[in-house]
């Protein structure tokens, strides 16, 4: 079985900017992120223009998106809870706090753990991220890794978007960043996953 | 090592792996990955675990035998070799 993972929410976050979550919904398969990163989607300031957007995103994709519980999600949504106790012109006050430095990166050290020991071998696992920390975390020998950049360059190249160099330029004009970073490393060992074969060209 | 016929290229590990096995320049590799800049291009073929070009063992017998006579006349002209 194919799976998509996402472990950091840039790649989604970078491509809903442009109204181009559509790329994503293209791979014709399950895709796994961490409670953080759903946090991060649903979770921004009120004015934020992503939030709406992502609920209805995850809304509409029903059990094929599959958002996998780490013990950080699991702290942060405590804190939460807990700052939502407070009187509310003490929270922003205490907000610090109650934040859980690096919650993000080590969620996905965690995912990655959960990658590599929980998910079949023969499962072809294809891993997209933005943030360049995540290249250095061991997903696992049966996993492909993937950078966002690298993802462009290949619907590109399959005719579906005239350029990524436009794509990642239109990004930037929102003000994000996302590297241009070409990474793409196959999996060492298992059945190779035809993510291509995976992707609706239609 | 380029001109031998190419299948079709579409990731950028498509890319890599045609580099690496001389079926396509760097040129053509840079351009498929998107960088253009040949550090860059090293980081991405080395980090994506791919590798240089390399010849086969017979062409790099071939080179060796082509360049030993050359090197032996150089060694005999500075008398390093009787």
């Amino acid at each position: 079985m194919i799976r998509l993972v996402i472990p950091d929410s840039g790649p989604l976050i970078s491509l809903a900017r442009v109204g181009r979550l559509d790329l994503i919904d293209r791979f014709r398969c399950p895709i796994l992120i961490t409670d953080v990163v759903e946090m991060e989607l649903l979770d921004g300031p009120p004015d934020a223009p992503d939030a709406p957007v992502f609920k209805d995103w995850l809304g509409d994709r029903g059990n094929r998106i599959q958002v996998v519980e780490t013990s950080y999600g699991q702290l942060l949504r405590q804190n939460r809870e807990l700052l939502a106790l407070l009187p509310e012109e003490q929270r922003n006050a205490q907000r610090r706090r109650f934040k859980v430095k690096n919650a993000g990166e080590l969620s996905v050290r965690e995912f990655s753990d959960e990658v590599r020991n929980r998910l079949a071998p023969q499962d072809s696992v294809l891993v997209l991220f933005e943030d360049q920390r995540v290249r250095t975390m061991s997903f696992g020998d049966h996993v492909h890794m993937m950078s966002s950049w690298s993802l462009a360059k290949a619907i590109e190249n399959l005719g579906l978007i005239p350029s990524a160099e436009e794509l990642f330029d239109q990004i930037e004009r929102t003000g994000r960043t996302p590297p241009r970073d070409p990474f793409d490393r196959e999996a060492k060992s298992g059945e190779p996953g035809d993510f291509i074969g995976a992707y609706d060209r239609s | 090592m380029t001109g031998q016929p190419k299948r079709s290229l579409i990731t950028t590990a498509d890319f890599l792996r045609a580099y690496e096995r001389g079926e396509i320049s760097r040129f053509e590799a840079m351009r498929g990955i998107g960088v253009d800049d040949y550090r860059a291009f090293t980081a991405a073929l080395l980090g994506s675990g791919f590798h240089l070009p390399r010849g086969s063992e017979e062409e790099t017998a071939r080179e060796v035998a082509d360049v030993l006579p050359l090197l032996r006349r150089q060694l005999e002209d500075v008398g390093e070799l009787p």
